[in-house]
């Protein structure tokens, strides 16, 4: 009788065996690819982090290749120069809201401003700017030459794309 | 003790029958799910390609390799407008790609100036326009019928609709006399043997689109009135103001999203030339100039798309341009 139930028991255990080892196996398993997609998703966060860094550089680039804002050829032969009467026509026309959706193409989800130093003083203008407030800011700077035509005058001017995530 | 053993093995028979059924619903799983993922990629890099276009009209003079799937007719982007030393030189041209063109390509944007002295090459999917109204263009498609990505336009006065089985084909289709006359094409079929060809080559503006593989087989020959060519192989759009040389594309669809395209941001670029004039009266003594190029810019600005259009390739932006240039005044943009 005792025997009977002792070998029941053997038997019992040896049944778990391989569910136990299946077990285990798919514990370890899971383990290994809960550690894969946590290394997997930070990679994915430093991957957008370089995207949005991508996009900010190319708004300033196309931003100073557009005819809309950039110098004309025959008044300056610098690269990363905007006219300053452009930029101002520009910045009108901007807060047109279908003038804005249309540039979105260009500037994104994203603030645009434009300073610079005149006669000593500081000006600013806005030149674009659709934004959510929902996501965060990732602020770039880059710095050109705003050309004014009438007087020949270049000025020493940034640009700030504060761009939105998300 | 057999019997146990027995009930074991039939256990672990039972354990790998479960796993493996297991993995077949997994390997099924993943199937499906990488099936949906290279669609979804698929139709992502469609989307993609025409992106990248689109930014690369906005920026202009890059060179790319893109991947384009097999799809339908890629309508993006937008145009740009630069003004040249000498002239309104319309550069880059709003990006689409005929289903023709699929796989690895080279894409580059080639500015070109008005008065240059050689032109580049044209190859598949090229598609080119032009500012210069006296330079004339012809479309072309093979003699199977199928529309070919080379482009070239008549003026309107020019410009005629071949029926199959036209015989009078140069009667109907009278090249004007004029050192500028290009003619495109891509197959043989065209007879030019009493071409005449002129000194200058036509001027031209555009986006290159080359098969990375090889060269499309394009010859390009100039033409003078009398030229003789093969009825089939020609095909023009009549009635059309854009086709003094503006926008252009193989397949009409195409040209009328492209032209779409231009003219939404045309006006963005006339808008912000003319509020850029009115703010530069005054401060000058360019003012007599500067108003004429004001009011024009205006007028352009308040006309309806096809006579803005025309407007737009008339010479009077230009003459002002030039006008303010020789002046040393600040040029319209």
């Amino acid at each position: 009788m005792i025997r009977s139930i002792e070998n029941s028991r053997r038997g019992q255990l040896e049944t778990l065996e391989p569910i136990l080892i299946v077990i285990m196996l798919v514990l370890i398993a899971g383990i290994g690819l809960l550690f894969y997609v946590n290394i997997s998703a930070g990679e994915y966060r430093g991957d957008l982090a370089r995207i949005d860094d991508a996009q900010a550089i190319a708004i300033m680039q196309r931003a100073t290749s557009m005819p809309e804002l950039s110098c004309a050829l025959s008044e300056t032969a610098g690269t990363f120069c905007l006219d300053k009467y452009k930029v101002l026509a520009f910045s009108s026309i901007a807060r047109e809201e279908q003038a804005r959706i249309y540039y979105q193409d260009v500037f994104g989800t994203s603030s645009v401003r434009i300073g610079w130093l005149e006669a000593g003083s500081e000006e600013k203008v806005v030149l674009y700017n659709i934004t959510t407030g929902n996501g965060s800011i990732t602020t770039m700077h880059t710095y050109f030459t705003l050309h004014d035509p009438v007087a020949d005058e270049r000025y020493f001017a940034v640009m700030t794309i504060a761009r939105e995530a998300g | 003790m057999k019997k146990a053993q027995f009930g074991i093995s039939f256990q672990w028979i039972y354990v790998v029958l479960a796993g493996g059924a297991f993995l077949i619903m997994f390997l099924f799983l993943v199937r499906g799910c990488s099936q949906q993922s290279e669609q979804q990629i698929q139709g992502a890099g469609v989307v993609s390609a025409a992106r990248q276009l689109d930014a690369m009209t906005w920026q202009g003079k890059t060179r790319r390799n893109i991947t384009v799937q097999p799809a339908e007719t890629v309508c993006s982007g937008t145009l740009t407008l630069q003004a040249d030393d000498a002239s309104a030189t319309l550069d880059h041209v709003p990006a689409f790609l005929s289903p023709e063109l699929s796989g690895a390509l080279l894409v580059e944007t080639v500015p070109v100036e008005l008065g240059a002295e050689s032109a580049s090459p044209l190859s598949l999917g090229s598609a080119l326009y032009g500012f210069d109204s006296s330079t004339y263009y012809l479309v072309v498609r093979d003699p199977l019928g199928r529309q070919r990505d080379i482009i070239a336009l008549l003026p309107e006065r020019n410009v005629r609709v071949i029926e199959p089985g036209d015989v009078s084909l140069p009667d109907r289709l009278r090249l004007p006399e004029t050192a500028r006359t290009g003619i495109i094409v891509t197959t043989s079929g065209v007879d030019l043997r009493n071409a005449i060809l002129p000194d200058e080559p036509a001027r031209y503006l555009g986006i290159a689109v080359q098969p990375q593989a090889a060269v499309g087989g394009i010859v390009r020959y100039y033409g003078r009135e009398g030229a003789s060519l093969d009825e089939s192989d020609v095909v023009a759009y009549d009635g059309q103001d854009m086709l003094r040389g503006a926008l252009a594309a193989a397949q009409e669809e195409t040209y009328e999203c492209a032209k779409d395209n231009f003219i939404r941001r045309a006006r963005y670029l006339t808008l912000i030339y003319q509020n850029r004039t009115q703010e530069l009266l005054g401060k000058s003594s360019c003012d007599a100039v500067l108003q004429r190029a004001h009011d024009d810019l205006a007028d352009i600005n308040g006309k309806e798309d096809d006579a803005y259009l025309a407007s737009l390739f008339s010479s009077r932006l230009v003459m002002h341009q030039v006008s303010l240039l020789d002046r040393g005044c600040p040029v319209i943009g």
